[in-house]
């Protein structure tokens, strides 16, 4: 590693600390106590996004003295995924946090539960059509807006040309709306430049870089190339250093191979779906609210997007280095966007309808 | 069997009937194994949790059923899994975009299934190649199949509240529809298998093709029957997939074709032909949900289940292998 990798290093661990710092407020356990409960995450498949997503439902059921499960296929499996979750009612789970990838198709099983008097959260993959109570995630379309201003703010108001988006998974209402409020803010930024796509690049990781490749070789000379989707950023990286390409790549998702493309000058950057505090407000919700005998409220808790760029990009890699060694630093980290959202948690639940807003 | 009194004891006669059962030594297995997770989680032999595996099993055990007939007459279908994904999709796009009732679309999706079936038994006859040789390509083109018909995506919009999803998706007694079919189609497959001429012109195409075929059964016939048999299963158990789900997905069904198998091989079905049992692959299946269902109740993270299925299931076959030899002495 080079002297110039180490030193912004040590930066971005500082900066992280003291973020951590500013954003603790002491102990974290909890005042309520749900000693007697149990709490379970369920989520799609096994990877570093799905890992943080349950890692925030951990922190959330240990903090108050509470039993963690967990469950998933290990790849994605919706049935699969389907009978984990009914595996975790029958565990006797008292409040369950699952991604309801496909939505309609997790109504039947959530609703088994509910009437079973479990209580159900959805993050990541909402299901409003079914009796879950509440669901966590950043607003869809808002992540597509941000990625468009800093891909307008790189490329200068009078820019003209092209961008190729890429979209992992088709017609999934959630990924459609971020390209929706991705394409609605460049032609608002950028009226000469003309957005193609999005086309379909596969969401396994295998096949997803091929799929850019091929993008890539029927649309050369774009200003940009744009993902939605968690694989994207790192199939960019590799495809814009394979092809020597000067052009600008950003995806929505955070891993290790895109932060590194960040860090290095190849890619523009990152918005990031903040996976730890989704399972963690929702988990903590329903927890709250067993223990307190409180009707759960229904709706959407908007956990809000999270921009990575050069400027901060060694803080964030820092924190998602400390993931391997407990959640406590990530929870740590996002204490005071949590606590705003408990200070009033009715207030902080939105309306179904406003989540896919387009 | 007479006692040294010359008077017989039918006592024992009852037990030596009970122990004589093929399938004696899979029950064993299973009920031991629905004990043994029930010590960590006394839910797990409740009625709910029994419906929870059950229906778990019968998704892929209703094909095993087929499989059963398959792999008795010498054959492998790989087929199976994207002939069940196919007859779902096509019955959900029919119904979503050309609103067809639920009710014709089901059965014209069994009637894609069986066509596919015979599908798969015309190319084996026509270019005299083995089953399992025709279906590595087809299950890569009814894959396909299913992907161009539902666009790669899932389909949503069925009709919910439709009479079809309300009766093929409900559950009486509490217990889900699909296990209801699973079980009547055990029984009425059994019998067919060992009571008909069609069940015993299957085990003597798979002790001895050569002889069969000298001896006038027409191979060609049953081969075409069993796959549009399997193809019906398969059909049958997506219908009852939709009904429940009322959602579409393009991957439903993945490595159901390995399971249906390894459900029928673990029952009892003989690899090499000539022997199985319908009974023991409906229990194979049923084994199979028992343990992917009680690894979770043990705490096993996602990352280690599938060893520890393996494990599980190579235990669970060893163990009815000794029950057999022991029974056979």
């Amino acid at each position: 590693m080079s002297i110039v990798k180490i030193v912004s290093r040590l930066a971005g661990a500082t900066a992280f600390a003291a973020a951590t710092f500013a954003g603790a407020s002491g102990a974290v356990a909890q005042e309520f106590d749900c000693s007697g409960l149990t709490g379970a995450s369920v989520v799609h498949f096994q990877g570093p996004y799905t890992k943080q997503l349950a890692m925030g439902a951990q922190a959330a059921v240990e903090e108050c003295g509470g039993n963690y499960r967990s469950a998933g296929p290990a790849a994605f499996d919706t049935a699969a995924e389907v009978a984990a979750f009914q595996d975790m009612v029958l565990a006797g789970a008292d409040a369950i946090v699952v991604v309801a990838f496909p939505s309609d198709f997790w109504i039947r099983p959530i609703d088994e539960a509910v009437n079973n008097g479990v209580v159900v959260s959805t993050f990541d993959v909402e299901s409003p059509a079914s009796l879950a109570s509440l669901h966590t995630a950043p607003k869809q379309k808002d992540q597509g807006t941000m990625m468009a201003d800093v891909i307008a703010d790189a490329l200068g108001d009078g820019a003209a040309g092209t961008i190729i988006t890429g979209i992992c998974l088709p017609g999934l209402a959630l990924i459609e709306a971020r390209v929706t409020g991705f394409n609605q803010r460049i032609s608002e930024r950028l009226p000469q430049v003309e957005v193609l796509g999005a086309f379909d690049v596969k969401f396994d990781q295998t096949q997803n870089f091929s799929a850019w490749r091929s993008v890539y070789d029927a649309n050369q000379g774009a200003l940009a190339y744009v993902g939605f989707c968690e694989n994207d950023l790192p199939s960019l990286v590799r495809l814009k250093e394979s092809t020597g390409g000067d052009f600008q790549i950003a995806s929505i998702g955070i891993n290790p191979d895109g932060l590194d493309g960040i860090e290095r000058g190849v890619a523009l950057a990152a918005v990031g779906q903040k996976p730890f505090m989704q399972g963690y407000v929702a988990m903590r919700a329903m927890l709250e609210n067993i223990a307190s005998g409180e009707n759960m409220p229904r709706g959407w808790i908007d956990v809000g997007p999270e921009l990575v760029t050069s400027a901060n990009v060694d803080a964030i890699t820092a924190r998602e280095e400390t993931v391997s060694d407990g959640y406590e630093d990530m929870r740590a980290f996002y204490n005071s966007d949590i606590e705003a959202i408990f200070a009033d948690l009715p207030g902080s639940v939105q309306s179904y309808s406003d989540l896919l807003a387009q | 069997m007479s006692s040294g009194t010359g008077k017989s004891n039918p006592a024992l006669a009852v037990l030596r009937r009970i122990f004589g059962v093929s399938e004696i030594g899979i029950l064993f297995v299973l009920v031991l194994l629905i004990v043994l997770v029930s010590f960590v989680q006394p839910n797990f032999a409740s009625v709910a949790s029994l419906s929870n595996f059950g229906s778990r099993a019968a998704w892929f055990g209703i094909i095993g059923l087929g499989v059963v007939f398959q792999l008795s007459m010498g054959e492998i279908d790989l087929s199976t899994a994207s002939i069940y994904g196919l007859t779902i999709n096509v019955a959900a796009v029919v119904v979503v975009t050309f609103g067809i009732d639920p009710w014709v679309a089901s059965a014209l999706g069994i009637i894609v299934g069986v066509g596919l079936g015979a599908l798969n038994a015309v190319m084996a006859t026509a270019f005299k190649v083995p089953v399992i040789i025709i279906t590595l390509g087809t299950l890569s083109a009814f894959k396909g199949l299913t992907l161009i018909v539902s666009g790669g995506g899932f389909i949503y919009g069925l009709p919910r509240e439709h009479s079809f999803f309300k009766v093929m998706g409900a559950t009486p007694l509490g217990v889900p529809m699909v296990i209801w079919a699973f079980a009547l189609l055990t029984i009425v497959l059994s019998v067919i298998y060992n009571h008909t001429r069609y069940g015993f012109m299957v085990r003597s195409i798979g002790s001895n093709p050569r002889a069969a075929e000298l001896s006038g059964i027409p191979i060609a016939r049953v081969r075409m029957i069993t796959l549009m048999l399997t193809g019906a299963l398969c059909g049958i158990s997506g219908m009852l997939t939709l009904a429940f789900f009322s959602t579409a997905d393009p991957n439903l069904g993945a490595g159901y074709e390995l399971l249906a198998i390894t459900a029928a091989i673990i029952g009892g079905t003989a690899l090499t032909g000539g022997r199985g049992t319908v009974v023991g692959a409906a229990l194979g299946a049923l084994l199979i949900a028992v343990i992917s269902s009680g690894i979770v109740q043990f705490g096993i993270t996602a990352n280690w289940s599938v060893f520890v299925t393996g494990v599980l299931i190579i235990s669970a076959v060893a163990l009815d292998a000794a029950i057999r030899r022991r029974r056979s002495r």
